[in-house]
């Protein structure tokens, strides 16, 4: 008799358990992309978040390798009808979700919220994420492009560490120098492959240009600053000492101290100096612009897709703390990124001791001044573009065509792939 | 005696015709669900690719429109389809005769004695039946351009490391190499089920007109007779390779620069990524098109071993 | 061929195949040796075989930690039994109508079952994706499972294993009162036996290992099947720990390694029947 009583309680318990869950749990779906510099972050940052907040739940979707799988899987999941609450996507990837209405304004929440305000979001920053005058995306993690330079290797090679070239060939030459040390000793090597043809426009726009002209109705990049472009990239082959290799390869050719200078976005520098840990010392250098030069921004913005009203407000208290001053905290730690919430960075109760005792990673911060916005592509066939040019820049790398030459057929693939030119 | 006879045979008729009827609603009632699988999940969904071929349906768009050949006509004028197709032949035309030469040379070894053969046999079919997205991974690591198990070797032998699967001209290679590494025990395992078959009177009475040496064996009994199952394992050879996929998407994504873009690879990308999906259908029917005339082929060879036996 | 050689081709012959053998385990022994190394014992030229440093308990236990393998291994079990049961389900039956029973569909069916077999499997994909995410299913099993439960190939190779089976059993089992479908399922299948444990081996290596469809309907890191979790597993890993990534490849290699090393014998006459597939 008792036994049973139990066992009817235990089973009525255990059926209104969930039920019970389900009514005080919101789940929020979550998109992200690149785990190897992101899963442990937004984990932590989830269950941190969670915790302040046990009646919401943060699920992670399969992350994507990068930018451009994350914005085909999100434009795939609209379709069938299986988008996610939040999604980071590319700076460079939020202007497909503004044309085609995908992505749901933040603007009534941020209204509705006075907190937000003391977050201490530069508004510089903020800009990057509106559209049609609209809030739809928060920066999470956002980077420059920069220079990395083995420390150890340049003062062998002869260079002078207290000052570091400010220019390309200053740049190859001290490559020169590092690869004759010898052995398997690597001068540089330039990620012109980084998703989103990240450098392509670094190289174009430090050099004043611009992708397409005001109108977005023809390719510019086959003007000057284009030609200095694709010629510096290759001459970074002929005469930077760099190698056709995977982005995987000059990694490891950096971490394990056997390459002198590394091109890279200043989202790696905290992974890789924890590996390094004392094997040598990293410096930063700032990357080389003209004058008139500007550099895009690279890294991620949170995104909001839910449209139901309850979801939206657990949804956007999940943005906001990974945002926001906490979320920034724990993410500059992890990796090179710098947060939208700047102010975090004078905070001495944030970050501010962090800064202090790792320079490097000021570097990208300071070229924020001149600092535009990942550029995309108007019309249907962004991420075909990207692929285009990124081929054609292989063939640069790879000596199997003259710089001079690829331009003009690049420009030409590329303007035949905008919108209205059929 | 005749009026007693028809009633008889007229009731034997009807009970056969009802067994009759009965047999066959309970064939249709068995392989209905078959059937309704076939159609549905089989016919119809390849029918609507043929259909989807002839539109310029973008995945997720509201509408379509029918542009007969307009999709087919853009295959044509694409570099990027050519050299896909070019890449994928090239890719079957290295694994085919490697990987069924080889598997041949193994067969016929480990045919010719008696030790270690359930030991070959096995060490060499593994790689069949291993995930070959996962040894693909580890075969990066040794095609890796410095550290690389391979590049090791090569370099403590005088020649030049090489950056495998980011050379232009070498990586499709690599990728046949692979591609042969985990075909040949399937051609093996094959092609001595042939060998076993061959009848051994044939090796005396060859021996007894003078064709004694290892050589002339192989030519006058064991080539001629293998023949059939040759050119079966030839064809299925062709078959698989040309569905190659894996080993592309995880290793180089059809780079460096399209270098070793492949068939199905182009399908996924169309299809899938860029949401070309009615150009993507094109593609697939493309493929179709192959894959049925080496089918065919297939078939054809079949017929022929069924005769020879 | 008899085997009468001497001595010297028995040595020619175990040193052509041991080379070809090392070269054909290669990936595997190397696998595993890596699998066991630390990250600086892994970025060298000095090759070894076996370790200096043993690391095997930190990679294996990151691997763990970074991706949920557990999930990959049952997902693939779950996924190719549920697959193997209904292609038998639905094959098994129309396999024997098709040998065994006279009906007016009989040639036509037949003939669609032939047609079936020229089509390769990756041209439907588009429309499959399409239904799938019209009903809702994207990214569970039944979109894992539902695309693959016709095999053509499966009525083929059963159907001509029944045509040589004695008609006499089936008279017999008539006689004894035995329904159609009874004789199917009593009769019938434990006489396929040894041509369903083929059949069995080829189905389930094939989707164990396949990466093309779930790389389509799989978003949750918890569906996904073994081939696409060795790709989520690269993915979380920058390009400098390649020991975990190499273990966590060996613990999803296991499975299959193992169960052929158990039964060679079965595993080759299942996967020769590919060739029949095409």
């Amino acid at each position: 008799m008792k036994r049973r009583t139990l066992l009817t309680g235990v089973a009525a318990a255990s059926l209104a358990a969930p039920a019970l869950r389900a009514q005080s749990t919101t789940e929020v779906k979550v998109l992200y992309s690149a785990p190897d510099l992101f899963k442990t972050l937004h984990e932590q940052i989830a269950a941190e978040f969670m915790k302040a907040n046990p009646q919401y739940k943060i699920t992670f979707l399969a992350p994507l390798p990068a930018y451009e799988e994350a914005a085909q899987a999100t434009l795939r999941a609209a379709v069938t009808n299986t988008l996610p609450d939040v999604a980071y996507q590319g700076l460079n990837r939020q202007r497909v979700f503004f044309d085609r209405g995908l992505a749901q304004p933040l603007d009534p929440l941020i209204a509705a919220d006075p907190d937000f305000k003391t977050y201490g979001h530069s508004p510089g920053l903020l800009d990057i994420g509106r559209f049609g005058g609209k809030q739809l995306g928060i920066g999470f993690s956002v980077s420059t492009p920069i220079i990395y330079y083995n420390a150890d290797l340049v003062t062998k090679a002869g260079g002078d560490t207290a000052a570091l070239p400010a220019d390309w060939d200053g740049i190859f030459a001290l490559a020169r120098k590092i690869k004759a040390l010898g052995g398997a000793t690597q001068g540089f090597h330039f990620d012109w492959d980084i998703t989103g043809n990240w450098m392509w426009q670094a190289l174009v726009f430090s050099n004043g240009g611009t992708m397409l002209t005001a109108d977005e109705k023809k390719v510019a990049f086959d003007g000057p600053a284009g030609k200095t472009a694709i010629n510096t990239l290759g001459l970074m082959v002929t005469e930077g000492t760099m190698r056709d290799v995977a982005q995987t390869v000059s990694l490891q050719d950096f971490t394990s101290g056997t390459m002198g200078i590394w091109g890279h976005s200043t989202s790696r520098l905290g992974g890789v100096t924890k590996q390094v840990g004392d094997k040598f010392k990293i410096l930063t250098g700032p990357f080389p612009t003209q004058p008139d030069g500007r550099l895009p921004l690279g890294g991620n913005v949170a995104m909001l897709f839910a449209k139901d009203p309850a979801k939206q407000k657990a949804a956007w208290e999940y943005i906001k703390f990974a945002t926001g001053p906490v979320g920034a905290t724990m993410m500059v730690q992890a990796t090179g990124y710098f947060p939208s919430a700047l102010a975090a960075a004078d905070d001495p109760k944030l970050l501010k001791p962090y800064y202090e005792k790792n320079p490097n990673h000021l570097v990208a911060i300071r070229q924020l001044p001149k600092s535009t916005g990942w550029y995309a592509f108007p019309g249907d066939n962004g991420i075909k573009i990207t692929d285009v040019i990124k081929d054609h820049l292989q063939s640069v790398v790879a000596q199997k065509a003259k710089p001079d030459a690829v331009l003009p057929q690049m420009t030409k693939d590329v303007q035949a792939l905008l919108p209205s030119q059929s | 005696m005749t009026t007693t006879a028809l009633p008889l045979a007229a009731e034997r008729t009807t009970r056969r015709s009802g067994q009759a009827r009965a047999e066959a609603i309970a064939a249709y009632v068995l392989s209905a669900p078959a059937m309704f699988c076939l159609l549905g999940i089989l016919i119809l969904p390849t029918l609507a690719t043929v259909v989807l071929s002839f539109t310029d349906w973008q995945f997720g768009a509201p509408t379509l429109r029918w542009i007969g050949l307009d999709n087919y006509a853009h295959l044509a004028a694409d570099r990027v389809f050519w050299k896909s197709l070019g890449n994928t032949v090239l890719y079957v035309a290295v694994v085919v005769p490697l990987s069924v030469g080889l598997g041949l040379g193994a067969a016929l070894l480990i045919e010719a004695g008696t030790s270690g053969r359930a030991f070959y046999r096995a060490a060499y079919f593994l790689p069949v039946t291993a995930t070959l997205i996962a040894m693909a991974t580890v075969w990066e690591i040794m095609l890796h351009p410095s550290i690389g198990l391979i590049n090791v070797i090569i370099d403590a032998l005088g020649f030049p490391k090489q950056n495998w699967l980011k050379h232009p001209d070498w990586a499709l290679f690599a990728l046949a190499g692979i591609g042969i590494w985990q075909a040949l025990g399937l051609n093996m395992v094959l092609l001595l089920a042939g060998l076993k078959s061959i009848p051994r009177d044939l090796y005396e009475a060859a021996a007894i007109d003078g064709a004694d040496g290892p050589w002339t064996r192989f030519v006058t009994v064991t080539l001629p007779m293998l023949g059939p199952a040759l050119s079966f394992v030839l064809i299925i050879s062709a078959i698989r390779s040309f569905q190659v996929f894996d080993t592309v998407a995880v290793l180089t994504e059809g780079g460096p620069n399209k270098a070793t873009e492949v068939l199905l690879y182009t399908m996924y990308q169309e299809g899938f990524s860029f949401f070309r999906a009615g150009y993507g259908a094109a593609i697939t029917v493309v493929f179709l098109a192959f894959v049925l005339l080496l089918t065919l082929i297939k078939a054809r060879i079949a017929e022929k071993r069924v005769h020879y036996s | 061929m008899i085997a009468r050689r001497h001595l010297p081709f028995a040595v020619f012959r175990h040193v052509v195949l041991a080379a070809g053998a090392v070269v054909m385990l290669a990936p595997f022994i190397w696998l595993l040796s890596l699998a066991v190394k630390p990250a600086d014992e892994i970025f060298t030229t000095d090759i070894r075989l076996l370790p200096l440093k043993w690391e095997a308990v930190r990679n294996f236990t990151e691997a763990f930690n970074k991706v949920p393998l557990h999930r990959y291994l049952l997902n693939g079990v779950i996924v190719t039994a549920a697959i193997f049961t209904l292609q038998v389900l639905v094959a098994l039956p129309a396999a024997y109508a098709l040998a065994k029973l006279r009906f007016g569909l009989a040639k036509p069916l037949f003939a669609l079952v032939l047609l079936g077999l020229l089509i390769p499997g990756h041209v439907p994909a588009i429309p499959h994706y399409i239904m799938l995410s019209h009903a809702g299913l994207l990214n569970t099993y039944p979109a894992l499972v539902l695309p693959s439960i016709i095999s053509v190939f499966g009525i083929f190779w059963i159907r001509q294993f029944f045509r040589t089976v004695p008609d006499d059993l089936i008279h017999a089992a008539r006689l004894d009162g035995l329904s159609e479908f009874s004789i199917v399922w009593r009769i019938m299948l434990p006489a396929a036996m040894p041509a369903l444990v083929a059949f069995g081996i080829l189905s389930v290596v094939f989707h164990w290992n396949d990466y093309f469809w779930p790389l389509l309907v799989v978003t949750s890191p918890d569906m996904a099947m073994p081939a696409l979790g060795t790709v989520y597993l690269r993915n979380t890993e920058a390009g400098t720990d390649y020991g975990p990534l190499m273990a966590g490849t060996a613990i999803i290699t296991a499975p299959l390694v193992i169960a052929f090393l158990f039964a060679q014998r079965r595993f080759i006459e299942g996967m020769t029947l590919t060739g029949l597939k095409g």
